[in-house]
């Protein structure tokens, strides 16, 4: 399979370049079918997150069309537009490209290497190519490949576990506690941003009831507003104390903002329902001595930091063992494609073998001295000139299986489509479904002779 | 016959025991459900045994010290089994299997005894006596184990030890939602069961000899304490940590009842009476 990348990410390009090349579900579909009608013959996959934009490309030469492809990816560009953002794309072919591709599926590629939600972005843009009837089989198999070796680096080592930002560390925490996030009071005292992010965190996993509490209610309120909770006066937080089942504290007093005998009090309203303290202030807001009231869990800002390192260096140790699986899997998914081509290829011969036979005698037994010959004689011609043919073919043949052994295959293969007239690009059974023409692939790799071979 | 398999049951508890707590501790645990799984294989070996001991002894094989704690593991190992299946926490099985093992390997040495009940009492009221006993003990049984999952995880929680232990056991409020229904659970059939006892004593005609007998004031203690318990929660509602202490206060007290308090007296329910010819 001839697979190449286009793409751009945060190594490559900065926030504003990457927005412009940012799509949504609805703008990818139609990026994709753009690109199935002006290349029919082409497979696309479209991977757009927030840190990349990535199209997978097979069936096409990629670096001779690059700019002209990322006219597809790019809003609202014209042409002297694109020429100036050519240095932020890159462009990846081959065995480069697979290896690229299952690093991004393993969150290798990641800006938080072991990041869970990759995975679930490409299995999306998976989906919408195959609706959009942009890929068919070949790419089937190569991102079945990329689920499964991001399975395997998820399960064999630590490179997702334990999570690496304080805010998604504060959902941690909260998850140990409470069964069900949707059911719990959160109450955010102070307006921090780190709150905030913790606060997003928590609503995004679930939580509905956000109370406010800031000394500045219009703050308070716009907070609120911002994540579907209530504002209430900074004044009755010792009242609402009892009411929360989170509290994330982020003030800048220079003070306790929550003393431990408040907390003690809010414990019997309570009747031990538990309590989990998040304190990211410095100084502290939270008296340290309610950490020590039963059903109170109480983390300032240091613990949540003290684990995110130790998740983050545990993440680390796994990268080598990761990449190590993947350059497994890239090493298998080469020699399938290499077999697929070996198994296109010796199609061709046998199907070239048949072309020449079928033409040859097509036109001698119309002629006069063969026309007149019982049917069984004329079948018996036939059957002679074909074992013609495949002894023929029988040396090219296993010479080709020698050179696929030996690893010799593509420029076997190139040489063998020279000489025998094989048409490099013929029909294979990797054809796009519903129909359509099939799409014409290499096989195993080898590939028309090209000006440029890009590789990062 | 009973023996080999009921050593095997053992094993298979031991091997459940061992996938349990590495499951909780190993940072490559076995998978999901392998601890059950043995567990289930384990409980059917004792059906099994159970079943041919009774057809041998022509009774229900529950009075000698053996049947007892068999089928005491068998009916916690049905309760949890069916509980994880219902979606409660598969992750305190690191406490359960070990809990079990141990069970069955006390009883294990007794395994040659036999006993019978009383002639007076053997009829379907006592099977359904039995039966609801177990089912309770059960309940709590779990409820207990749950709790002593819960005091972990509170510790763990507490002092910052944030380590695969606290990883793997479930959130405090699962262990206390579970803790909440089996204690619920348990008390009704506990209750069942000690109902049906007071009719059998009243339909036998022998009350006084069963009034005092310590078993009856055990179950009396262990009625309470968890009657104490289930009002604590339904009606003032309380949770957490005191809750789970009282719990395990409960299975302790349990304990006592079903095993412990033959050890130290001669009971009505005993099932250290050996019959003439076992």
């Amino acid at each position: 399979m001839n697979l190449a990348i286009l793409g751009v990410n945060f190594k490559t390009a900065p926030l504003e370049i990457r927005e412009r090349a940012s799509l949504n579900p609805q703008e990818a579909g139609g990026a994709l079918v753009r690109l199935s009608s002006a290349y029919p013959d082409a497979e696309f996959v479209l991977v757009s997150t927030c840190n990349r934009t990535e199209l997978y490309v097979a069936g096409l030469d990629v670096p001779e069309r690059a700019m002209e492809l990322a006219g597809f990816l790019l809003k609202d560009s014209d042409e002297a537009t694109r020429a100036g953002l050519e240095k932020h794309f890159y462009v990846k072919e081959g065995r480069e490209a697979a290896r690229h591709l299952l690093a991004v599926t393993a969150s290798l590629d990641s800006m938080v290497v072991g990041e869970a939600e990759i995975v679930g972005q490409v299995k999306q843009a998976f989906t919408l190519a195959a609706e959009t009837g942009a890929h068919s089989r070949g790419m089937t198999a190569l991102f079945e490949h990329a689920f499964r070796c991001a399975k395997r680096v998820h399960t064999e080592t630590d490179i997702c576990r334990g999570r690496v930002s304080v805010s998604s560390l504060a959902v941690e925490f909260a998850e140990k506690v409470f069964e069900d996030l949707g059911a719990k009071t959160i109450m955010i005292v102070g307006a921090g941003e780190t709150a905030e992010l913790a606060l997003k965190s928590l609503v995004e996993r679930g939580a509905k009831d956000v109370l406010v509490l800031n000394r500045s209610l219009e703050k308070g309120e716009a907070l609120a507003a911002r994540h579907g909770g209530r504002a209430v006066r900074f004044e009755l937080l010792d009242e609402y104390l009892c009411k929360a089942d989170i509290v994330i504290s982020s003030t800048s007093a220079p003070h306790v903002v929550i003393h431990a005998e408040s907390m003690r009090n809010a414990m019997r309203a309570r009747r031990g329902m538990p309590v989990l303290l998040i304190d990211i202030a410095v100084p502290r807001d939270i008296d340290p001595a309610a950490g020590d009231i039963k059903d109170v869990y109480l983390y300032h800002i240091d613990d949540l930091q003290r684990v995110a390192e130790g998740n983050l260096a545990r993440r680390r140790e796994a990268v080598d063992k990761a990449w190590c699986i993947v350059e497994e899997v890239t090493g298998e998914l080469v020699d399938l494609f290499k077999v697929r081509g070996v198994g296109a290829m010796m199609r061709r011969l046998d199907e070239h073998g048949r072309v020449v036979c079928d033409a040859i005698l097509g036109q001698y037994m119309g002629r006069e001295k063969l026309a007149g010959l019982p049917e069984a004689s004329k079948e018996e011609i036939r059957t002679l000139a074909q074992k013609i043919v495949n002894k023929m073919l029988a040396a090219p043949r296993k010479a080709l299986r020698e050179a696929a052994r030996n690893g010799d295959w593509d420029s076997y293969a190139a040489l063998a489509a020279q000489l025998l007239g094989l048409d490099e690009y013929g029909p294979d059974d990797e054809g796009k479904p519903d129909g359509q023409d099939n799409k014409t692939t290499t096989a195993g790799g080898a590939r028309a002779p090209t000006a440029t071979n890009r590789k990062e | 016959m009973d023996v080999l398999l009921a050593t095997g049951a053992a094993g298979c508890y031991a091997l459940a025991a061992l996938c349990g707590i590495l499951g909780l501790t190993a940072a490559r645990p076995p998978a999901g459900r392998m601890a059950a799984t043995w567990m289930g294989i384990g409980a059917l070996l004792l059906c099994v045994v159970l079943v041919l001991r009774g057809v041998a002894a022509s009774c229900v094989p529950v009075f000698s010290r053996f049947d007892a704690l068999a089928c005491y593991v068998v009916a916690v190992t049905v309760v949890y089994l069916a509980t994880a299946t219902a979606g409660a926490s598969r992750r305190i099985e690191g406490l359960i299997a070990p809990y079990l093992l141990l069970a069955l390997l006390c009883g294990l040495p007794a395994i040659e005894g036999r006993t019978n009940a009383q002639p007076p009492l053997q009829n379907g009221w006592l099977g359904l006596h039995i039966l609801l006993a177990y089912a309770g003990y059960a309940f709590l049984t779990l409820a207990g184990l749950m709790a002593a999952a819960y005091l972990v995880q509170d510790d763990n929680l507490k002092h910052k030890r944030l380590g695969l232990l606290w990883e793997r056991l479930p959130a405090l409020e699962t262990l206390d939602h579970w803790m909440g229904r089996l204690v619920g659970k348990g008390f009704l059939l506990l209750t069942g069961s000690i109902l049906l006892g007071i009719l059998l004593v009243r339909r036998s005609g022998g009350d006084e000899q069963w009034l005092t007998d310590p078993k009856v004031g055990a179950t009396a203690a262990t009625w309470i304490l968890f009657a104490v318990l289930v009002h604590m929660r339904a009606s003032i509602g309380r949770h957490g940590r005191m809750m789970a202490l009282v719990t395990i206060a409960g299975l302790g007290c349990l304990l006592f009842t079903f095993v412990g308090v033959h050890l130290v007296a001669d009971s009505l329910h005993g099932f250290v009476r050996i019959l003439p010819g076992y």
